[in-house]
């Protein structure tokens, strides 16, 4: 088979737009369908920052409903944060985020009305009668969003739709809930954070292994579409045909992050976030591959330099600043 | 010439009327004038004595009238304060021989002059004289000042006097300090006089020096044979050093020690060190006694230099080292100075059983009665650590004493450096020359007894184990029971104890055993039956069987556990949970802490080769060693399928899926 003939600047790894599914976003998978098979009203998602957990639920979204067997609408919303939140505000935001063409922007009142209509449209459409929210950077919301939230929930309820909320957001999350229990505020916490997942970068050399394999393989990332060529034949197409792959390669690169985390005194518990991840992997495909140097396959020294270029360092410096 | 002389009068001592038995003088001191003046009332007194010649004849002759030689004759015959005869002193001129005594009744009296009236109002009012010498020596709980000051007894003086109505024309009130200068002199005065009591004015330790030294003999002058008695003591080491500890990240962090002990042994005949050892507990114990008095008896062996520049003199080296027959010997008398972990049972067992000498455990806080010892630490400490720029110097005023824990950090002045140079000052210091044995050498001098034949006892050929030093006896009941299955075992500080035999004999449940526990390293215990037949070594149970841990380690670890501050489970090492935990205390600047990961790392990781092991408890470590490496694999294997399955679980799940273009 000919190398499929792309044009530079145009392949998924350099435009960075892909999602793999990697085993954590395999793990958020399973809650969520546990979520959703079981009628839970909610769910908290936490981690460090950058690790990955806004694209593991797009993927997951896009994935659900061929997951569950039936479509499952889903409404993604960001939080965003404010001064001083007001209802106004915050049914705005979730109407702009759920692509609404005419948002009413005047009540409240009103622009709940709107968006449970939205939602009962949507839902009634699934037969299910059930529908997902997702709110990303949770961590922002306060009392005050998960009381308005629980009046969309309340009127929902009465015409027999369930509503999911699934709260997205940083270890900061946690701290809320403890908060609200100490409020005694466990309408909310029934509600909205009775389950919880924790979101993990990448911990060991064998989930290392298992996201590196998908750009191997040409089953779980091939572009262009049905090419049959994956991600790490296209980029190192001799190398490739030699029977170089990026997974033989995991050991070296999980020693390279131990040591280099060593070097500059990183104390912290052996996390990598996904993203400074990708951008290694990206770095090494872009630069030494058939669109920059045209390497064979890539060397220790070169995928040290990835790691580098991914500003990973930089981020956990400063994170351990923080 | 009939008339009587003086010195031929009654009641005379005999020393009185012999001029030959009075005290001289040494002219040669005196000035060129004096000397003549001397001169000739000496030959005066003389010739006046062997009636040579009569008064006219002496005065012509010397030039001492008639009435001089029986004034000079009678200040010769007096006595002085201390009850000796004046003699010839007392025609020193100008040599006073009766204190000067104001005779108030003198009409001649100069009022101006105050020449005696301390004197003499402290004669006329004793109970002035008593409260003065009570405060100034503290006596009859007159004041709870701790040492009063001449200024405030002054003080007291003038109130007792104003109490007593003294007239302001009179002593002290019409002079114009009021006495002052007088008091201090008589309280100058006062101090030669009572020595001992105004010492204690000046601090305990010249008290102490006052009321122990400088008095009588000692009973035994001096001890002959090499090992007969030696004298053994503590001292802390005058400076800071630093350590290099791995936090439970791997990175390696430098914390300086808090101070620390070294225990050392000296030979009182020789002044040999026959051996040391370093503590680096607050307190040392029981077991770093134990350690010192091993390390003393075994053979010692040279270690390994790691400082550029630092080597052991040729001359210099331990007893052991040098004369085979000091090799396992061992002394009759140890002198102690009573420190609370020498009277430890630990101690005194194998001191009796072991070593067998006798014990002098001596007074408390009299170091001068131990002096060779103290006098060797002032010598290590001046010609050694006081030279270190990380010295604390000898006392908190010390001029040497510059920022001693930053310099350690600064010029890297490390625990295992200490080691090495304590090792080369001591067997620098054997063969230096020692005033106190005039000028010989430690070792010279114990080769010149030794080839004289004053050979020492030695260690029984059956004692020589290393592990014998640090045992102690105890007793515990064997546990388990056939109602609930549980096999038989015993239990010592927290831990089970096993080993096949006992584990097959459900028939000893309830009995006693006998343990002799090794305190230094508690992986196994050497098991007796009541009636004194051994049952071997038994196991500590779990991962305690696998890193060395001395019972202080065991304890400081258990009571952690009771505090719920660390917890470990079947599968963790207690000692390096207990590291880890040290460590991160260290890190955060605990005090103690640094020196407890310290000590528990020597103990764990002590590359010195065990002398003479015992093989029972050899084999008894290597199954245990083998047992925890099984399970440590089995483990790891159930740890690697589950792993497996996971990872397989997901590696299918992910083929269903696809990488998604945005």
């Amino acid at each position: 088979m000919d190398k499929p003939k792309i044009s530079i600047g145009t392949h998924p790894i350099e435009q960075g737009h892909y999602l793999i599914p990697t085993k954590e976003v395999l793990r958020l998978m399973e809650s969520l369908i546990r979520i959703v098979n079981n009628r839970l009203p909610g769910m908290i998602v936490y981690g460090r920052p950058r690790i990955g957990k806004t694209s593991a639920v797009k993927f997951a979204i896009e994935n659900l409903p061929t997951q569950i067997g039936a479509p499952l609408p889903i409404l993604i919303a960001n939080s965003n944060s404010y001064r001083v939140p007001s209802e106004e505000k915050f049914f705005l935001d979730l109407l702009n985020d759920f692509k609404f063409p005419f948002p009413a922007r005047r009540k409240p009142a009103e622009m709940r009305r709107q968006i449970v209509n939205l939602m009962m449209e949507k839902a009634e459409k699934s037969k299910l009668r059930r529908i997902m929210l997702i709110m990303d950077e949770a961590h922002r919301l306060t009392e005050f969003h998960f009381n308005w939230l629980m009046d969309i929930y309340n009127e929902l309820d009465r015409e027999k739709i369930s509503m999911s909320v699934l709260s997205v957001g940083q270890e900061e999350l946690l701290a809320r809930r403890t908060f609200f229990l100490e409020q005694k505020k466990s309408q909310i916490i029934g509600r909205f954070m009775t389950h919880e997942h924790h979101y993990y970068g990448i911990r060991t050399l064998d989930e290392m292994k298992l996201i590196m394999k998908c750009y191997d393989s040409p089953e779980i990332s091939e572009y262009p579409e049905n090419s049959g060529w994956s991600y790490t034949r296209y980029f190192f197409p001799e190398g490739f045909a030699k029977g170089s792959r990026l997974e033989k390669d995991a050991s070296i690169i999980h020693q390279l992050f131990v040591d280099i985390r060593k070097e500059y005194g990183l104390a912290s518990d052996f996390e990598i976030p996904m993203e400074y991840f990708a951008f290694t992997i990206e770095n090494a495909l872009k630069i030494f591959g058939a669109h920059g140097d045209q390497c064979d396959w890539i060397c220790e020294e070169q995928w040290r330099q990835a790691i580098k270029l991914s500003g990973y360092i930089e981020s956990e410096v400063y994170m351990a600043l923080a | 010439m009939s008339r009587l002389r003086i010195h031929e009068k009654e009641g005379l001592l005999p020393e009185q009327v012999n001029p030959e038995v009075w005290p001289t003088v040494d002219e040669q001191s005196l000035s060129e004038t004096s000397r003549d003046i001397y001169n000739r009332r000496r030959e005066a007194v003389i010739m006046y004595f062997k009636r040579e010649a009569d008064l006219t004849e002496i005065k012509e002759k010397t030039g001492v009238d008639e009435q001089s030689v029986r004034r000079l004759i009678k200040r010769c015959m007096s006595l002085d304060g201390h009850g000796t005869i004046w003699g010839f002193r007392a025609l020193i001129p100008q040599k006073k021989v009766k204190k000067y005594e104001l005779n108030p009744l003198n009409t001649a009296r100069n009022e101006t002059r105050k020449s005696g009236e301390f004197n003499l109002l402290l004669a006329k009012y004793p109970d002035i004289k008593d409260l003065i010498d009570d405060l100034y020596l503290g006596r009859n709980r007159r004041t709870l000042e701790p040492a009063m000051k001449p200024k405030s007894i002054h003080k007291k003086l003038i109130e007792e006097c104003r109490k007593k109505e003294i007239p302001l024309s009179a002593y002290p009130f019409n002079t114009k300090h009021m006495g002052y200068k007088a008091l201090q002199r008589y309280l100058n005065r006062l101090a030669y006089l009572y020595f001992g009591k105004a010492v204690s004015r000046f601090g305990h330790d010249a008290e102490q020096k006052a009321r122990h030294t400088g008095e009588g003999e000692q009973n035994h002058p001096s001890t002959i044979p090499p090992y007969q008695k030696i004298q053994f003591d503590a001292h802390r080491i005058d400076g800071f050093f630093a350590v290099k500890i791995k936090t439970p990240e791997g990175d390696e962090v430098t914390k300086v020690l808090d101070r620390f002990w070294i225990l050392t042994i000296i030979d009182v005949a020789t002044r040999n060190i026959l051996g040391y050892s370093i503590s680096l507990s607050k307190e040392y114990s029981a077991s770093d006694v134990m350690h010192c008095i091993r390390n003393a008896i075994l053979p010692h062996e040279k270690l390994q230099l790691t400082i550029p520049g630092l080597t052991y003199h040729e001359i210099g080296g331990f007893p052991s080292e040098i004369y085979s027959a000091t090799q396992w010997a061992v002394w009759d008398v140890i002198c102690f100075d009573n420190a609370k972990s020498h009277v430890a049972n630990l101690v005194k067992d194998r001191l009796k059983n072991l070593i067998g000498c006798f014990t002098n455990l001596g007074p408390v806080d009299l170091p001068m009665r131990r002096g060779i010892i103290e006098r060797f630490f002032k010598i290590l400490e001046e010609m050694g650590f006081h030279r270190l720029p990380n010295t604390t110097g000898s006392n908190p005023d010390d001029p040497r004493r510059k920022d001693p824990e930053e310099s350690a950090i600064k010029f890297d002045i490390s625990y295992d450096h200490l080691k090495e140079l304590i090792d080369v000052m001591i067997s620098n210091y054997n063969g230096s020359p020692h005033g106190g044995i005039y000028h010989q050498t430690p070792l010279e001098l114990l080769g010149k007894r030794l080839d004289q034949g004053l050979l020492p006892r030695q260690l029984e050929e059956r004692m020589r184990s290393e592990v014998l030093f640090m045992q102690t006896t105890i007793k515990r009941t064997v546990r388990g029971s056939i109602a609930s299955g549980k096999k038989p075992y015993v239990h010592y500080e927290g831990v089970e104890y096993r080993n096949e035999k006992l584990t097959n004999s459900a028939h000893l449940i309830g009995q006693d055993l006998i343990l002799h526990v090794n305190v230094d390293d508690l992986r196994t215990i050497k098991a007796f039956l009541a009636d004194g037949s051994e049952l071997g070594y038994l196991t500590a149970v779990g991962k305690w069987s696998i890193t060395p841990h001395s019972l202080q380690t065991r304890k400081a670890i258990n009571s952690l556990v009771l505090r719920k501050l660390i917890h470990y489970t079947t599968w963790d090492d207690p000692v390096f949970v207990y590291t880890e935990y040290l460590m991160k205390n260290a890190s955060k600047g605990k005090r103690g802490a640094t020196n407890k990961v310290t000590h528990v790392q020597e103990t764990a990781q002590s590359k010195r080769k065990r002398v003479n092991v015992p093989e029972g408890e050899t084999q008894a470590l290597e199954s245990a060693a083998k047992h925890n490496e099984s399970l440590e694999k089995a483990r790891e294997l159930s740890n690697k399928s589950q792993n497996e399955a996971e990872l397989d679980r997901y590696e299918k799940m992910m083929k269903q899926f696809k990488t998604q273009s945005l």
